[in-house]
């Protein structure tokens, strides 16, 4: 069997050879220490970075991972065109103020590998969603070059690995434009009818980029969301009016996947998500992932429950288990063979794969978690 | 059937269709308003109920609520809650439309099960018991044809009929759903369930506090909620207890009778609904801080009694608008509470007081929803605005007072890490605490901590991470502050996505919480430890 047709066959709860060694990536720290140890090359460190990758790939294979779930084809559905990136202000303490892309204001320092702080945003009133943002938030042909995609998912199709269409996100990007602050700021305050505008405007555009790109005829495996909208004690903003101004744009998304053929349908939520995925899988939503459950201690076990099968896991392994020991990794090993017994899940690092974790013992997981059969 | 006047519509039509799935009614009100105000007076159906103001103006009571109500006044209302309309003058003229239907028998279970957000329920946000608002002129519009477009299918039952009407009634409750939740700020009435409950047993409260047999539970059942529902979100939004709140109304009853009649301390406390007297003794001397007699002998001084009822009347304001900027701050109305916070000064409110009774009372609301997940981040953000808008104002009067803060605190995000949210919600919630709190900001280093608790006299160091690879940091501030030999004088508080209480003890930190609210709560009772 291939790995594309494992992961299928098991989130559709056919019988399978084997349990396929799943991945979501690395921290890049993390390559370059394995490096600097002499596991892998200083090249390789560089290259393997991104998701899907040529050198990921090469990487997987010295490990033995068959294949990263974060493997999708997107149309560039974001702001379109993107703020030019310029560094505003040099502070005395060498940080740096920079705009993004997102018109969003960051102190990064050089480096400093962390989330950085968010000092302001751009996107405050109307008029400013009006005059730069919607222009920018517009369906335009050139946002999905065809001939670019059909390269790319031929690319990855060949590997014989699940080949996801991206969705974008409903809420999550608006997130990263607008900050938390912002978001919170214009959704209980200032002006909600314009978060709800600026939700819909861009949610419209998103769909029809994946409209545009099922049109090309690929036949995609899943669909994949991105949304990081949850925190350590959960969602960033109340369940009810999450459901409110994103339950519609997830249908709407996720029936136009169904037409095409597509009933798997991921969601990449980090932190605490248990309230949030009723408004998820009521419309379309069905994968959770990765169901972070070493840092903030999210849970695959309680949406089971609440959903039966109709709700599928991908996630949920604790990959701390690889900066500890053996016996951790036996542990978390035998955790996913419980899970993966229920049948629609499948074991994968609950995030990417941090720095001062063990070659050793990643190897080991990845070749371990392949004995096991459902 | 349904027929709230003895004079029957203008037109004359009164439909009832397949078992009460539906019925509308056209009709002109007649009432004279004025009648006493009880329950049997009012109707109450088994349905769900639309109705519409379509001309005229006049009174809307609702459970025993009187709301004035003119044309494009529209009103949903679940089943068996009574009400009725009155007219004000018997020149004016109402005319009101309704439409009663079965949610069950008109849409599938799941759009109409209460768990759903869809539909109907929907248009009960928060589990308001009534969605009520003024449509503008296009929605007026809009709705009177739909109620046009029911009436003619109704009348004429062509094929499929129901099928439109399912349709049109789905249309009209998405669109006042979605009017309701946009002008949701602008409706006091409505704007939550949760405030119409709990003012209309205030105003129970004060109508009826002379009835010793005035009791929680006998406001929840003329409320139609549990006894519990109504206890718990009257000391949500009061912030007393309403055992505490009908106490202090009878005791202000208590001395007014004992100021201005003759009445014995026992038939006055009598008179104003306390039943066991040596009771209201001790609640009385608590409240007051002296005895029933000792207050009448010093309002007795005549050339003080006049001066002391306007000091009570005075209070009674003063509470009122210190009330209202807790309210205005748990709503994050960071403008009204500017005004508030201007006005209470003006009022000569102490500072002192318009801050803890008003700014921090309100945080605190907040900082206690938020553990229970009742609110979310957004919420604490913008109540948090809302406190230090009013702080500003407040902060040079403070000084000038003489107010001192409960406690000093420096935070930040440790060394390596520069992710501030977490940290800086903390900082908003100890400040909401009455906390001074010196905000380092991100990436600092362990001596950075130590040398600003030292130059600041700060009780606690605050230290925040997100990630596992910046959270060992916090061990080299805990060393830091050894080594400096200020370990015994300084609490160290750390905090995060990864930190947990486990690596709180390992590292030799003294608290760790699970949440910006509780980290507050623990600050304080940390600077009472050290003061």
């Amino acid at each position: 069997m291939t790995t594309r047709e494992r992961c299928m066959n098991i989130l559709h709860y056919k019988d399978t050879d084997r349990m396929p060694a799943v991945h979501f990536g690395y921290w890049s720290e993390l390559l370059e220490e394995w490096a600097e140890q002499g596991h892998i090359s200083h090249e390789l460190a560089l290259s393997a970075r991104g998701d899907g990758s040529v050198g990921q790939r090469e990487l997987d294979r010295i490990i033995g991972w068959d294949c990263n779930w974060c493997n999708t084809v997107s149309a560039d559905s974001g702001l379109y065109p993107k703020f030019e990136r310029k560094v505003l202000e040099v502070l005395p303490d060498g940080s740096h103020r920079v705009v993004t892309g997102n018109g969003v204001i960051e102190r990064i320092k050089l480096g400093i590998v962390s989330i950085p702080s968010e000092d302001d945003y751009l996107l405050k009133d109307r008029d400013a969603f009006e005059t730069v943002f919607k222009p920018r938030m517009q369906y335009s042909e050139d946002r999905v070059n065809v001939d670019r995609i059909v390269k790319k998912f031929n690319e990855k199709y060949e590997q014989d690995v699940p080949v996801g269409l991206h969705l974008g996100s409903v809420m999550g990007e608006i997130r990263d434009i607008t900050t938390v602050m912002g978001m919170s700021y214009l959704m209980y305050d200032e002006d909600e009818e314009l978060f709800a505008d600026i939700i819909d405007t861009y949610a419209d555009m998103q769909y029809k980029c994946a409209e545009a790109m099922l049109a090309t005829g690929l036949k995609f495996d899943f669909a994949h969301y991105w949304e990081d909208i949850c925190f350590k004690n959960g969602p960033l903003l109340s369940p009810v009016l999450f459901d409110e101004l994103c339950a519609k744009h997830y249908k709407k998304r996720n029936d136009l996947c169904h037409k095409y053929g597509i009933d798997i349908i991921s969601l990449d939520c980090d932190g605490v998500t248990g309230s949030l995925i009723s408004t998820w899988i009521e419309n379309g939503v069905n994968v959770l992932f990765p169901i972070e459950i070493g840092t903030w201690g999210d849970q695959f076990e309680p949406a089971r429950k609440k959903y039966g099968e109709k709700i599928l896991g991908v996630g949920g392994m604790d990959k701390t288990a690889f900066r500890k020991d053996k016996a951790a990794v036996d542990s978390e090993i035998e955790r996913m063979k419980r899970l993966s017994s229920m049948g629609g899940f499948i074991p994968c690092p609950d995030h990417r794969i941090m720095p001062g974790s063990k070659f050793e013992l990643v190897q080991y997981y990845a070749e371990e978690i392949k004995n096991i059969r459902i | 059937m349904i027929n709230y006047t003895e004079k029957q519509s203008q037109s004359g039509k009164c439909n009832l269709l397949n078992n009460a799935h539906i019925c509308y009614n056209v009709f002109s009100c007649e009432d004279i308003y004025g009648v006493k105000k009880i329950f049997s007076h009012l109707k109450s159906n088994v349905l769900f109920e639309i109705s519409f103001v379509v001309s005229g103006s006049g009174i809307h009571r609702v459970l025993d609520r009187d709301i004035p109500c003119k044309a494009g006044d529209v009103c949903i209302i679940p089943p068996n809650i009574p009400h009725r309309y009155f007219l004000t003058d018997t020149k004016d003229n109402l005319t009101v439309r309704q439409i009663l239907f079965d949610i069950y028998d008109w849409f599938d279970e799941e759009i109409a099960a209460h768990t759903s957000p869809r539909f109907c329920y929907g248009v009960f946000r928060d589990n308001s018991t009534i969605a009520y608002a003024t449509l503008n002129d296009h929605m007026r519009d809009k709705v009177n044809s739909l109620y046009d477009s029911i009436e003619s299918e109704i009348l004429e039952q062509k094929n499929e009929w129901r099928e439109l009407i399912r349709g049109y009634l789905a249309n009209m409750l998405v669109n006042i759903s979605r009017y309701v939740n946009s002008a949701i700020k602008n409706i006091s009435f409505t704007s939550s369930n949760e405030w119409y409950m709990v003012s209309e047993a205030i105003r129970v409260i004060n109508e009826e506090y002379s009835d010793c047999d005035l009791t929680l539970d006998y406001i929840a059942k003329k409320l139609y909620i549990s006894q519990s529902h109504l206890s718990r979100i009257f000391k949500n939004l009061t912030g007393i207890s309403f055992s505490d709140h009908m106490r202090d109304t009878r005791i202000k009853c208590v001395c007014k009778l004992l100021e201005k009649s003759d009445m014995n301390i026992e038939d006055a406390a009598k008179e104003c609904g306390f039943r066991d007297i040596p009771s209201f003794y001790k609640n009385f001397t608590e409240k007051m801080n002296m005895t029933p007699n000792k207050y009448r002998q010093s309002m007795n001084l005549s050339e003080n009694k006049s001066e002391e009822y306007k000091k009570l009347l005075k209070g009674e304001k003063i509470m009122g608008i210190l009330n209202d900027i807790s309210i205005n701050v748990q709503q994050g109305k960071a403008k009204i509470v500017k005004a508030l916070v201007q006005q209470a000064l003006d009022e000569g409110v102490k500072p002192a007081d318009i801050l803890d009774e008003g700014l921090l009372a309100g945080m605190g609301i907040i900082g206690e929803k938020f553990k229970n997940n009742e609110v979310y981040v957004p919420e604490v953000l913008v109540a948090a605005r809302a406190m230090n808008t009013g702080t500003q104002i407040l902060k040079p009067h403070l000084v000038a007072n003489g107010v001192t803060a409960t406690g000093k605190v420096c935070i930040g995000t440790v060394q390596g890490d520069l992710h501030d949210i977490g940290k800086n919600l903390v900082k908003m919630m100890m400040e909401g605490k009455g906390i001074e709190v010196i905000d380092l900001g991100t990436d600092v280093a362990p001596e950075t901590f130590v040398q600003a608790a030292i130059d600041n006299n700060c009780q606690i160091i605050c230290c925040s991470a997100l990630l596992t690879t910046t959270m060992p940091v916090m061990e080299d501030v805990v060393k830091a502050v050894e080594a400096a030999g200020i370990r015994d004088k300084v609490k160290i508080m750390i905090g995060g996505a990864p930190v947990n209480e486990e690596f709180c003890k390992k590292i030799g930190a003294d608290c760790y919480t699970e949440d910006a609210a509780s980290a507050a709560d623990a600050a304080v009772e940390l600077c009472k430890e050290l003061a």
